[in-house]
């Protein structure tokens, strides 16, 4: 910036406009330098600002299934996928439910572990699966937390490993990632967190496949672990 | 700015649609159906008997994110989600707690519409002893706008088409007979 000035220059000015600080003139020169520099300062940190592209997309880490996606905060990695027209899981109270639809169950089988920190999911932010043409869906709450992979700490030192259960309609396969978020505070401050996207190998074919296939119904087992 | 001022879209001037059970109204966020209304008896599994005034509605999320069915507003007080745009039910039913808004297929209840997936949605009010349901309900229901939100972070987001005095605007007008049923 040019506007800058030399903290000598500005000394003197002020000096000289508290010597002369009955005359209107060298108050007014003064008010002039304070104004400009207020304009420039002002100018410059616009150029801090993020667009709101920026601030808006997270650091994303992308990756196929199978293979571990390991980001700043946490690694994760789809083991597997599962497509049901219904999931069999036992309730708090340890008694077995069927949950059907007439959409279809996507079980994802997910691992996941921290350098430090331990995580457990959070349920405003959590990992979704996004369609090939552009739609997010959240783990289903048809079937109870207890039986996923939200239940469990998440560890430095071991890969953590359950489930999460997306209904989805059968046009939401092709092409479909899955994206683990990590828990963000209450108070959303840090919006550079890192994401790990991750490709599930669902070309229109394979989404076929997997939806022709699906099973009439998957038992979740302990945390599907 | 203007969303400030409740958004671009101004409500059109033309009266609300009258619709009738069966109806589908498009909203922006959701396409809706409005299947029914019914006096309902259920039995709990512990043999006490609830009594509700029951609407049925099919509701298929035509958006990019999992929506929350939400609950319709209450005297002042908004709504949220799809139940938002419920802008007014009348008449209402003497009922201290409002109604429960709840997703329920296959016998599994949820908070959740999922993009693409239809849904059955129940809006029920619990009956007191002695109260008789009405004959028929009168629903005003709004619409959705996508809005580009005043601050970055939020993005776009779905919210009620307003009138023209700041409320949400009706867009349909659905009178629903009730029926007489046991659940």
């Amino acid at each position: 910036m040019n506007a800058i000035v030399s903290p000598e220059r500005t000394a003197r000015r002020v000096e000289g406009a508290r010597r002369r600080s009955a005359t209107p003139s060298g108050r007014r020169a003064l008010h002039g330098v304070i104004g400009v520099l207020l304009v420039a300062g002002a100018v410059y940190t616009q150029t801090f600002q993020m667009t709101s592209e920026d601030s808006v997309m997270p650091l994303t880490w992308k990756g196929t299934i199978g293979q571990a996606v390991t980001t700043t905060r946490f690694s994760a990695k789809v083991e597997s996928i599962t497509a049901a027209h219904a999931v069999r899981f036992d309730d708090p109270g340890g008694r077995p439910v069927d949950v059907q639809t007439d959409a279809l169950f996507l079980i994802v089988k997910v691992s996941a572990t921290v350098p430090k920190e331990p995580m457990q999911l959070a349920k405003l932010t959590p990992p979704v699966l996004l369609s090939g043409d552009g739609r997010r869906y959240n783990p289903t709450d048809k079937v109870d937390e207890g039986a996923t992979l939200f239940q469990k700490w998440i560890q430095p030192g071991w890969w953590a490993t359950g489930v999460l259960v997306y209904e989805v309609p059968r046009d939401a396969l092709p092409g479909a990632d899955f994206v683990f978020l990590p828990p963000t505070g209450l108070i959303v401050v840090d919006s550079m967190l890192p994401e790990a996207q991750i490709d599930l190998g669902l070309d229109q074919a394979a989404a076929d496949r997997l939806a022709g296939q699906a099973a009439d119904t998957v038992t979740l087992t302990g945390a599907g672990g | 700015m203007s969303a400030a001022f409740g958004g671009l879209k101004q409500a059109p001037d033309k009266p609300p649609a009258k619709y009738a059970a069966g109806a589908t109204l498009d909203q922006g966020e959701f396409l809706t159906q409005f299947v029914k209304a019914a006096d309902v008896t259920e039995k709990s599994e512990f043999g006490s008997i609830k009594r509700y005034l029951q609407m049925t509605f099919k509701v298929t999320n035509q958006s990019n994110e999992t929506a929350t069915v939400g609950y319709p507003p209450r005297g002042k007080a908004h709504g949220v989600g799809w139940a938002g745009s419920l802008l007014s039910i009348t008449p209402v039913p003497e009922n201290k707690f409002g109604p429960d808004t709840l997703v329920r297929d296959h016998g599994i209840d949820s908070s959740q519409l999922q993009p693409g997936v239809p849904a059955t949605v129940i809006v029920r009010y619990q009956l007191e002893a002695g109260v008789t349901p009405p004959q028929a309900v009168t629903l005003n229901v709004g619409t959705f706008t996508f809005t580009q939100a005043q601050h970055a972070v939020a993005g776009h987001f779905w919210s009620l088409v307003p009138g023209g005095d700041e409320n949400p605007a009706t867009a349909a007008t659905v009178t629903l007979d009730v029926e007489r049923e046991q659940a």
